[in-house]
């Protein structure tokens, strides 16, 4: 899987690093940084527990 | 209004018939730039010979790309509009939100009916149930014209025509901004989670600028759409403190500078090409080059939006990039924190280097934001803000 961001619903209340810690990194104004590269195995479990814990509903499985 | 001006052996694969030169700022229209009337407009170009399917070959058989900034092929957008359906929009963007352009105001004040000729044609195509004529609030003789001409063909549109007022600023002449206004929301850019059809699910909204509606205006009247570039020269005294706009036509073989003798401006030391969120190049790399957007790609550069801001000789480069980047920061419709916050830092940047130091940092924090909008606002700023570290930084 693929993870992505829509930067215009992110508010950048970094959530989001703290579930997925080795696939999102935060910039030095608290948004998240990835790197769009495909993920799987614990990595992949990283980016959906991100997925489900962004308020903003920001981030998504690229398609 | 007088159509005396105009030349009568105008062609169609020309868009001008002359050099148009508008003040520093404003839509006031310059003396002398008549607008073409219905019946003028039809005994220059007669009437379309191009409609529906043999329309939409002609475009993909053309080479012609979007003149808004990002050159995507006009035949693309369009072939997604047909397979999305009937019953979609077509937007005439007349929202130039580019300090120093004026190219765009002055096609929709002086050849208003090509410009509907285009989105007619495109509106047939597509099977489209409105036009939308995008233009800002303040720009009143332009909006008199367009309204104008929309009145004169009343009894022969197939079509609802109707004028949108776009919001002052920047980002609200980006297309994905537009279709979210057409749609009744905020005029704010949305990010397009598929890039092939910025509109989503069901019928199109099909944006395209006033310039490249009246290109495939004169494809449908049968004529060459790319055999012309438009820019705008835009000079200043300051720092964004424009004096004077000259909108030229350049035709085949045109360099950089004849185009800069047209309008009558000295030498530059360099000039910043494409708009704000251009490509600063040094005026001896440039004056040789041909104003041809498929020459200009092959040297890595872009047209953009077609703008040649002059920075003239003896003025500071990183300063004046500073100040286009302060800019752009005040533009930003403040939704992405990339953005929000990147542009400031990265201004701040390019201004320490002018005093000598800051320019790793300027690449550090450009990486940093590069393609992390939902609009390319930010991108457009990394670019011009890289190519003034290589142009003006020693």
């Amino acid at each position: 899987m693929r993870l992505s961001i829509d930067p215009a619903a992110c508010d950048g209340l970094g959530m989001c690093a703290h579930q997925a810690p080795d696939v999102i990194a935060l910039d030095p104004w608290g948004y998240p940084v990835i790197s769009g590269e495909e993920l799987d195995g614990a990595l992949a479990d990283q980016a959906r527990r991100a997925i489900r814990a962004c308020p903003r509903k920001a981030l998504y499985v690229a398609s | 209004m007088s159509a005396t001006t105009i030349d009568l052996d105008t062609e169609l694969d020309h868009l001008l018939a002359r050099p148009l030169v508008y003040p520093g700022k404003g839509c006031a229209v310059p003396l002398g730039a008549g607008a073409e009337d219905l019946a003028l407009h039809r005994q220059l170009r007669g009437v379309p010979v191009l409609t529906g399917a043999a329309f939409a070959d002609a475009l993909s058989g053309s080479e012609l790309t979007g003149r808004g900034g990002a050159h995507v092929p006009a035949a693309w957008k369009l072939t997604a509009a047909r397979e999305a359906g009937p019953g979609g929009t077509v937007v005439i963007n007349g929202a130039e939100g580019e300090l120093g352009s004026a190219k765009d105001q002055a096609l929709l004040q002086t050849r208003p009916h090509l410009v509907l000729e285009g989105a007619l044609a495109v509106a047939e195509a597509i099977r489209a149930r409105e036009i939308v004529i995008w233009v800002h609030e303040s720009a009143e003789a332009t909006r008199a014209r367009m309204a104008d001409a929309v009145r004169e063909r009343k009894d022969e549109l197939g079509v609802h025509v109707r004028m949108l007022l776009a919001p002052e600023g920047y980002v609200g002449g980006e297309a994905s901004a537009v279709i979210s206004a057409v749609r009744g929301g905020p005029a704010l850019p949305q990010f397009s989670r598929d890039r092939v059809r910025p509109w989503g699910e069901g019928p199109a909204v099909l944006v395209h600028n006033a310039e490249t509606h009246a290109r495939l205006g004169l494809l449908a009247l049968g004529g060459d759409p790319v055999a012309t570039s438009l820019v705008t020269v835009a000079e200043s005294s300051a720092p964004l403190d424009f004096t004077r706009r000259t909108v030229i036509e350049s035709s085949a073989g045109m360099t950089f500078a004849d185009v800069l003798a047209v309008a009558g401006a000295p030498d530059p030391q360099a000039v910043l090409l494409g708009g704000m969120g251009g490509t600063w190049v040094p005026w001896s790399d440039l004056a040789d080059m041909t104003v041809d957007p498929w020459e200009l790609r092959a040297q890595g550069l872009s047209l953009g939006a077609g703008i040649l801001h002059l920075l003239p000789k003896g003025r500071d480069g990183l300063a004046e990039s500073g100040a286009i980047l302060d800019w752009l920061s005040e533009q930003s419709a403040r939704q992405c924190g990339p953005c929000v916050f990147g542009l400031p830092a990265l201004a701040d940047a390019v201004r320490r280097t002018a005093r000598g130091r800051g320019g790793d940092e300027a690449r550090r924090i450009s990486d940093l934001i590069s393609g992390r909008g939902a609009c390319r606002h930010p991108d457009g700023a990394v670019r011009m803000a890289m190519s003034a570290q290589e142009v003006f930084g020693s």
